[in-house]
């Protein structure tokens, strides 16, 4: 294969530039990382909010709730972020479709985040009704015996342990929406795998631009790992059964 | 029994003495050609009227009839007259890799030649220019690239457009707001919902865009030129033989004045597949390209 393999392309510029491409890939991570980092803790926080609310009594609530989260969760996500960026604005009135359209700073960063929320949050929900649901039985009759309140029963009781659980799963999780943050660029936004296929369609060194992003990605998801590992041991009870 | 045997084993070697004393003469990309005995071209899926399916999802368009031109003479030159074509589908990150791997001998798409991307892969003869324009609503009363302060315009990431705007509104001070879009069906949706004012892409390509859409007489090019583009079919670098074998016979279209009949099929005739015409007559740039042959890169 006659390729010419040139390594030194990430500290050249492209024509007319004054940024060099290793420039582009720190931009393009900073945007992956952003998109991430917000989707992730919002579709925590939706996720495990509608994932708890599935596991009560309240019977239109459930139902609401699953609904939710089969919507979200069945439909591919690239499905999701092109009706959030194209579709969603002319289905709103005039005014606030001209505001998402015209006015609203970094658009396509807007969208993504609230595809991927929406697409990953409803993923956690499924998480957080199992883990919740793995807690044994006894505990929430001995909860309410105890003449706790339902909210106290969730955040004193269920849901402590229910944490513990879904803290594995919640690690990969995480590491599908890093990855997941890449559909983003179909709607324009300029995230690690947009900016290295940018650069491999300026200077055609596909193959480092590529690799470049790859390790970027592993290490981002290394990371990430680390980082999950140790909060998941932090929580450890110790002497405390499964 | 034997004898049959005898003689079949005297037929193969005599066949692979013949093929491997006429395979000695080809190099490179020819040589695989004859050896595997089918030529591999690269399309694109959508790239009007150069490179993309029709309605029975045949590879159809005006760079896919030069390369096609030039399998007819590979045939002769390799001695094949039942060579095999086929074609294999690639996108703007994929065409350099198949076609350094060996996937596809041919990228006939519509792939600018610039010297940076020559570090790369080799390029033919020049078979098109195009300029780079603003594509814009009517009714957003734009009449020249000054009336874009301030506004949204799109650019197809990796696409010349992409620093012709940013240099553009560094040299003038215009305040644009650059969004990107993944390619010309995304950048023009865009335009379409009004989520920018200009669209900016090769002239042809965005007429033959404008052309297939839902409206085609809402939206129209700003006049000014922006850069121009000379497209050429990608091959293997450093292959001579193939080199000057491809460029000869699109030399020979050009000069023998083929290439005057086959444009106006494309540019200024219905196409397929919903007939419409894209009304480009042939620009000086390719006329200049045309009566001088060349591969220079920009």
């Amino acid at each position: 294969m006659d390729y010419n393999w040139n390594w030194s392309v990430f500290w050249e510029s492209a024509p007319g530039e004054s940024s060099s491409y290793l420039h582009w890939l720190i931009n393009g991570t900073s945007w992956t990382l952003a998109t991430t980092v917000v989707a992730f803790v919002l579709a925590f926080l939706i996720g495990g909010l509608v994932g708890t609310l599935r596991t009560t009594t309240l019977r239109p609530v459930v139902w609401l709730c699953n609904l939710y989260t089969e919507v979200f969760r069945n439909i591919p996500l690239l499905v999701q972020m092109f009706i959030c960026f194209f579709v969603l604005p002319e289905l709103v009135p005039v005014s606030v479709g001209d505001y998402l359209k015209q006015d609203l700073p970094y658009p396509s960063f807007f969208s993504a985040v609230v595809a991927l929320t929406l697409f990953t949050s409803a993923k956690l929900s499924e998480l957080f009704k199992a883990g919740i649901e793995s807690v044994a039985v006894g505990q929430r009759g001995a909860a309410l015996a105890l003449g706790l309140r339902p909210t106290q029963m969730y955040l004193q009781v269920l849901l402590p342990q229910a944490i513990r659980v879904v803290f594995p799963p919640l690690t990969s999780e995480a590491l599908n929406t890093l990855k997941n943050s890449s559909v983003a660029l179909t709607i324009g936004l300029m995230e690690l795998t947009a900016q290295a296929r940018n650069i491999s369609e300026y200077s055609f060194n596909t193959f480092e631009a590529f690799t470049a992003a790859t390790v970027i990605y592993v290490v981002i998801s290394l990371l990430v790992t680390f980082v999950m590992g140790h909060i998941e041991r932090s929580l450890t009870i110790r002497g405390a059964t499964r | 029994m034997f004898d049959h045997k005898k003689k079949l084993l005297a037929l193969v070697i005599a066949a692979g003495l013949c093929a491997t004393v006429q395979a000695d003469d080809l190099t490179g990309t020819l040589k695989k050609i004859k050896e595997s005995g089918t030529v591999t071209l690269g399309y694109r899926d959508a790239s009007l009227p150069f490179s993309y399916l029709n309605d029975a999802q045949q590879p159809i368009g005006y760079s896919i009839e030069l390369c096609q031109k030039i399998v007819d003479q590979i045939k002769v030159k390799v001695g094949e007259p039942n060579l095999k074509t086929e074609y294999v589908s690639v996108v703007a990150a994929t065409r350099t890799p198949l076609l350094i791997n060996g996937t596809i001998d041919l990228e006939c798409g519509v792939t600018t030649n610039t010297v940076e991307r020559q570090k790369q892969i080799g390029f033919l003869l020049t078979s098109y220019v195009a300029s780079a324009k603003y594509a814009v609503k009517k009714a957003a009363g734009i009449n020249n690239v000054d009336d874009l302060k301030g506004k949204a315009v799109v650019v197809i990431t990796g696409g010349s457009g992409e620093w012709i705007t940013k240099n553009l509104n560094r040299e003038k001070q215009l305040g644009l707001k650059i969004l990107n879009a993944k390619d010309g069906g995304e950048a023009f949706l865009m335009l379409e919902t009004g989520r920018a004012v200009a669209y900016i892409n090769d002239d042809v390509q965005l007429m033959a865009t404008i052309a297939q859409s839902r409206n085609p007489d809402a939206y129209t090019l700003l006049s000014e030129p922006m850069s121009a583009e000379p497209y050429a079919i990608g091959i293997r670098k450093n292959d001579p033989q193939f080199k000057t074998f491809a460029d000869d016979v699109l030399r020979n279209l050009y000069s023998t004045g083929v290439i005057e009949t086959q444009y106006p099929k494309w540019f200024q005739q219905p196409i397929p597949p919903k007939n419409a015409v894209i009304n480009l007559p042939m620009s000086d740039a390719l006329k200049e390209a045309i009566a001088h042959p060349n591969d220079t890169g920009v």
